[in-house]
């Protein structure tokens, strides 16, 4: 065999390396991925956490309007920022949501959503 | 890599064996773990492409985070003795022409030298020879100077041409 030069060093390095990429090639195409990757469960549980604050402004919601329904005093004072963002958040839309809460069971919602926000709505007259 | 799926998808097909025949390198990988962190390494890049500066070269932000995968599945797998045979016994399939005109006799040469190297100088001709990065590319993947890199391959190669004179010579 010939003597070995750098070129032809780098030449055969080369080969078997390329060799060895169409290989990896040639198996990835026949093993797709089994799961989604792992890192992209965090997308997942991005999405999580957006339905979770989404979750958390309907039980605010719900929290207001239980408090409004209380109090027609907060209510028509108009002025409390409780009373501003629930009727902004109704007028979103967050009210569907707010009625199968409030069947399912209001005084849980008022716990889950603050223990202080709840006593303080469960006082209003 | 751009926001959309086929985009995602060519990434993906493109990706993947170059993350695979890195993680090869490593020599202590079955093919199934070497896809699997092929897989995450494109989800971790894909998760993180808003802070990619697209002024830079793709690749070497890419094979940096192939390897710290690797670095982090080696810890897992509690730094156990490489074990080249084990991709040895892997056979490399011919499928180019080039690969099929190179002598088997030669191959099992280059294979067996390869095999033979410390991991990071595996790591390195992968990333060099394999993946068709520049010194300074390499040299920011394996967080080493580009002297060091540069003195490392031509130490490879070096070693490579004496091999060569000793089983031919």
């Amino acid at each position: 065999m010939a003597k070995l030069g750098n070129t032809e060093a780098e030449a055969l390095l080369r080969a078997y390396f390329k060799e060895e990429y169409e290989h990896e090639r040639v198996m990835s195409r026949e093993t797709p991925p089994k799961a989604w990757p792992a890192s992209l469960g965090r997308a997942t549980a991005q999405a999580g956490d957006t339905a979770r604050k989404a979750r958390r402004v309907e039980l605010f919601a719900a929290c207001a309007i239980i408090a409004l329904s209380l109090s027609p005093a907060l209510f028509d004072a108009g002025a409390a920022p409780l009373a501003r963002k629930a009727a902004a958040l109704y007028s979103h839309g967050a009210g569907e949501r707010l009625l199968e809460s409030l069947i399912a069971g209001s005084a849980e919602i008022v716990q889950s959503y603050s223990k202080s926000n709840a006593s303080a709505l469960m006082r209003a007259p | 890599m751009e926001n959309s799926e086929e985009a995602r998808g060519e990434s993906w097909s493109m990706w993947r064996p170059k993350a695979a025949a890195y993680a090869r390198a490593f020599g202590v990988f079955s093919a199934e773990e070497r896809f699997e962190i092929a897989d995450e390494a494109i989800a971790r890049a894909y998760a993180a492409r808003a802070r990619f500066d697209a002024t830079r070269d793709f690749s070497p932000w890419f094979f940096a985070i192939v390897r710290r995968l690797c670095l982090d599945a080696l810890k897992k797998k509690r730094e156990l003795p490489l074990l080249p045979e084990r991709l040895a016994a892997e056979p490399t399939r011919q499928l180019s022409a080039e690969g099929e005109a190179m002598a088997r006799e030669e191959k099992d040469f280059v294979r067996r030298f390869v095999l033979a190297l410390p991991r990071a100088d595996r790591e390195l001709t992968s990333l060099v020879y394999s993946q068709e990065l520049s010194i300074s590319e390499a040299a920011l993947v394996l967080a080493r100077p580009e002297g060091t890199i540069k003195w490392r391959l031509a130490m490879i190669r070096k070693a490579l041409r004496k091999a060569w004179e000793r089983a031919y010579g």
